[in-house]
């Protein structure tokens, strides 16, 4: 390696080196800050273990639940918990935790896979939005404007009423209605990013403006949108046992959370555990989504 | 080493050296509100030859940020135009042009992707221009980080652990990386520590020997210019109002700015009775200005010509390579 | 008024608690003179700021001034607790560095200097106005009735600088400590407000701490200097005595390192080494490992600070004693505040022959 040899002869050590002039990199790289910092963030761990938990009994529902979610026990109906059936049978003789546990495979993987699009495509336009400026702003700006002003579920809705109800309404009223909230965050975030020293030195380095994006801004700006994103779930899956409940969701015979509230509802006075049970499964993925998103945003914040 | 960074010929008497870079007329403005621009640089022309490093001085207001933006692309002028050995650069410059004018930024702490290592930034820029291919890129690397003072290890890091010094090298470098044929640097040390300018300084003094390249720099600090600089330009209120070898500039000032830039410059040790003439006022706005010398109303020189007329950069004393734009350019100081 | 008007000792200042608890201010003890004026010269990390700051009570959360006395004219001021802002009150005032973020943009100027007077000293409302604008006059704002109407963003940095400088001479005090109040500001700005400091110390008998890392601004403005490193003070003295004769090699290394408009043939040189982590400060002497003159016991012991025999650094005669180095508790600082020249360093004589 060649050695910087000053005009004023030999001259000090380069900086950044110690006394003995070996290379001092000092404190540590920023993945092991966050690996740090993941680790002392309870709200992080703990929601990773709920929301962990929730997914693998999702995905694992066909090993570890007892029954199938529509074999009816007819010597069964109402019943109480019991060794058999451990949080009881609705009233069709369905075992309740075997339904719990395949309707919450179902409502997890459709909230989940309902915000996909809205988050690559609301950062994507608020990326977009943001470096560009100019009429692709005022168009993507308005168009969240727009649907922004609508309450929520009139929105969502009016979609599947249009688009028929069930799974497929579903990804279609997301698609197009929660997409906006990451194009503005993104946006803002993009905004301040644009001006940044570090963005005007890669313009002058020649590269293109969508290798910018991709290495420069967007790794700046996206942990917003991941942060938001933990939470949307939350809400999607709220929107998804809602519309189950109304009838308009997923439909019958797959199960889903909303729709044994519902059809739990009129046992509220003799069997209580049939509608509430569904709703504190509802609670308990929430908490979990929700805590992991803010040990995120704890985890993912600014050096 | 390949031809770009070759060692300099020896160095031509300046004002001798092909002509590098040249601002011709440069014109900036904005406009603000109703019926008003704000002037941010107005008729700037300028010259860099081969090797040479020239100085911009002024503050804040002055519009030497904006001229710097100019030089590197990343803003367009109004009117005027850049040219990189006599050929205009266009306003959209393509991935050659951008490579020839390079910028070194002012806050070491902003200037650095937090995301990237430096290896990363730097592999970037070699591959995406082709300026090294495979097994020779990590060579590269760290020849580059030779060249600005920094040890190999330092490729590993990330901004967040160097210290301001160390960044501002890692910025230069990564200037460097698509070997330019000009270095604009815009208030390179304003925010390092007091010892590590001189360390900086002495990096530029030591690239400007070594490398084929031209330097711009911008500061407000009349003396880091003095020593690293071959000439200097003065500007006030986005003009240039002198312009010419540092030692006529900083020994015999024509222009009462220049003149008032010094005296109110504190010295670390207190030489002979200088004309402590402080300026009054304050720096104008650049949205109103003064008929005639921008410069006139605070002026201890001013006569009533100059509210009229606005003076030109000429020669002063005639014929000598030195510009300054003031009526009473031929008296000494 | 006899004795110091500001007397600093041992004061102490830590960060943080616990496992990540760390010494910012070390030892560090000054005295100014009435109407005299203090530089305190060093880079980031120094520890300069926060000694303004502990001077002035002010403190942020888990900052704690953990020993030392600081007494204004004679008088003991405690550093924290409900009666530490109110002491201050009317005795010593504080000029911060950004003048945009020292004023509220939602009131006039003049309204905010009026504050001082109203509340401070208790003064009725059109009492302090007009001595607002006495204020302003006094800091040389050019038609300060109108001026005072102008709000914070309308007025330019050294006009605002001007303004925080009112303020803080509103409440007629008679230690003025000024952190870095010309860093954000152009050079001819610079100089006016620089010019008008030192007006304000003549007229009005207002002792200055100036804090800086410009060394040649606190050679300009200040009588006395006193150079910190890494939250310790390595040099005291009079400014000229202390820039022409270092007597530490920080000192030195930052003279050397400074560029100087007028000293055309002198080419920087930069310090070895970099600033330590107040967290991991080397033992023994903290300059040690970038010092060109160390030898091994400066890495073994803590040099204490010292007082030094006045004539052989101030004057740059030959001294008689043979190593120079001075009695403990001498040289003239008893009371008058006056010449104490101290070093850190085990070995000055050292800087003075390299």
């Amino acid at each position: 390696m060649t050695t910087f040899v000053g005009r004023y002869g030999p001259g000090p050590a380069p900086e950044g080196t110690g006394p003995d002039g070996a290379p001092v990199v000092a404190r540590k790289r920023p993945r092991s800050v966050l690996a740090y910092r993941a680790r002392h963030s309870p709200t992080l761990i703990i929601g990773a273990t709920i929301t962990l938990g929730l997914v693998l009994v999702a995905v694992l529902a066909p090993l570890i639940s007892p029954y199938a979610p529509d074999h009816q026990d007819l010597y069964n109906i109402l019943s109480g918990f019991s060794s058999k059936h451990l949080l009881g049978t609705d009233e069709l003789g369905r075992d309740e935790l075997s339904r719990l546990i395949w309707a919450g495979r179902t409502d997890l993987r459709v909230g989940i896979l309902a915000v996909i699009f809205p988050f690559c495509f609301g950062t994507a336009m608020g990326t977009l939005a943001g470096y560009r400026g100019g009429w692709l702003d005022t168009v993507v700006m308005r168009a969240v404007d727009v649907l922004i002003a609508f309450p929520f579920y009139v929105l969502v809705i009016g979609l599947i009423f249009v688009v028929g109800a069930g799974t497929t309404g579903i990804y279609v009223a997301f698609a197009v209605v929660d997409w906006v909230v990451y194009a503005r965050a993104v946006r803002a975030t993009t905004l301040v990013v644009r001006e940044s020293d570090y963005v005007a030195a890669a313009r002058t380095g020649g590269l293109p403006d969508w290798r910018i994006l991709w290495r420069h801004v967007l790794p700046n700006t996206i942990t917003q949108a991941v942060v938001y994103l933990t939470n949307d779930v939350v809400l999607v899956i709220v929107a998804v046992v809602t519309l189950g409940y109304l009838g308009l969701g997923v439909q019958p015979p797959t199960p889903d959370w909303g729709a044994m509230i519902s059809e739990g509802q009129e046992f509220l006075t003799t069997y209580w555990a049939l509608a509430t049970l569904p709703g504190i499964a509802v609670l308990i993925t929430g908490l979990g989504f929700s805590l992991l998103g803010d040990g995120l945003a704890d985890v993912l914040r600014p050096q | 080493m390949d031809q770009a960074l070759a060692v300099a010929p020896p160095a031509a008497p300046p004002g001798t050296a092909r002509i590098l870079l040249a601002a011709d007329g440069l014109n900036v403005s904005f406009p603000v509100g109703p019926g008003h621009r704000l002037v941010a640089v107005e008729d700037v022309s300028f010259t860099l030859g081969e090797g040479e490093t020239l100085g911009i001085v002024g503050e804040s207001g002055c519009g030497k940020s904006t001229v710097a933006k100019c030089l590197a692309g990343l803003l367009r002028p109004g009117s005027g135009t850049v040219s990189l050995q006599g050929v205009a650069l266009p306003a959209r410059r393509s991935h050659q042009q951008h490579r020839a004018v390079q910028l070194v930024f002012q806050g070491p702490y902003s200037s650095l992707n937090p995301r990237l290592s430096v290896r990363s930034v730097l592999r970037e820029l070699l591959l995406f221009h082709g300026l090294a291919r495979g097994d020779a890129v990590e060579g590269r690397c760290r020849e580059l980080m030779a060249l600005v003072g920094l040890p190999e290890g330092a490729l590993d890091g990330y901004p967040s652990s160097f210290s301001g010094g160390q960044r501002q090298r890692i910025a230069i470098a990564r200037a460097l990386a698509v070997e330019p044929k000009v270095l604009v640097a815009d208030e390179p040390i304003s925010a390092l520590d007091v010892s590590v300018q001189a360390a900086i300084l002495d990096l530029f003094a030591d690239l400007r020997d070594r490398l084929a390249i031209g330097t711009v720099l911008i500061s407000h600090n009349l003396a880091a210019v003095r020593h690293v600089c071959d000439r200097a330009a003065v500007m006030y209120l986005g003009r240039i109002v002198e312009i010419g070898r540092k030692d006529e500039i900083f020994a015999d000032p024509r222009h009462p700015y220049t003149r008032a830039l010094l005296a109110a410059a504190p010295r670390l040790r207190p030489g002979p009775d200088r004309v402590r003439a402080r300026l009054k006022g304050e720096p104008p706005s650049m949205t109103e200005r003064p008929t005639g010398c921008p410069f006139h109303p605070r002026c201890p020189r001013a006569e009533a010509v100059c509210g009229a007329q606005l003076p030109e950069l000429l020669p002063a004393p005639g014929g000598s390579s030195r510009l300054a734009a003031c009526h009473f350019r031929d008296e000494k100081t | 008024m006899n004795g110091p008007v500001l007397k600093v000792s041992g004061l102490t200042v830590s960060v943080g608690r616990g496992a990540r608890r760390h010494v910012a201010v070390q030892d560090v003890g000054f005295e100014v003179p009435a109407g005299g004026s203090l530089g305190v010269v060093g880079e980031s990390g120094s520890g300069k700021s926060l000694t303004l700051r502990a001077l002035m009570g002010l403190l942020p959360p888990g900052v704690r001034a953990e020993r030392g006395v600081v007494e204004l004219a004679g008088e003991p001021l405690p550093f924290a607790g409900p009666r530490a802002r109110s002491v201050r009150r009317g005795r010593l005032a504080m000029v911060f560095q950004d003048p945009l973020s020292g004023l509220d943009p939602v009131h006039t100027v003049g309204a905010q200097v009026a504050e001082v007077p109203r509340r401070v000293l208790g003064e009725p409302a059109a009492a302090s106005r007009r001595r607002a604008v006495e204020l302003l006059r006094l800091v040389g704002m050019p038609d300060p009735e109108r001026r005072s109407h102008a709000f914070p963003h309308q007025l330019s940095g050294g006009m605002r600088q001007r303004v925080l400088i009112a303020m803080a001479l509103a409440s007629e005090p008679k230690v003025l400590l000024c952190d870095e109040p010309t860093t954000a500001l152009d050079v001819t700005v610079q100089a006016q407000v620089l010019e008008l400091l030192d007006d304000v110390r003549r007229r009005l008998g207002v002792a200055v701490v100036f804090v800086s890392h410009d060394l040649a601004v606190v050679r300009q403005m200040c009588d006395r200097l006193a150079v910190m490193y890494t939250g310790r003070l390595v040099e005291t003295g009079r400014a000229a005595d202390v820039l022409d004769h270092p007597a530490h090699p920080y000192t030195l290394g930052l003279l050397e390192a400074v560029v100087d408009l007028d000293d055309v043939d002198h080419m920087p040189v930069t310090i070895p080494g970099t600033l330590p982590d107040l967290a991991h400060v080397p033992g023994g002497c903290p300059f040690h490992p970038r010092c060109r003159f160390a030898s091994e016991d400066c890495a073994r012991e803590v040099p204490p600070f010292r007082y030094l025999n006045d004539r052989q650094w101030g004057t740059g005669e030959e001294g008689t004693g043979e190593d120079g180095t001075g009695e403990e508790g001498t040289g003239g600082e008893e009371g008058t505040g006056g010449e104490a020249r101290g070093t850190a360093c085990k070995y000055p004589e050292r800087v003075t022959a390299g």
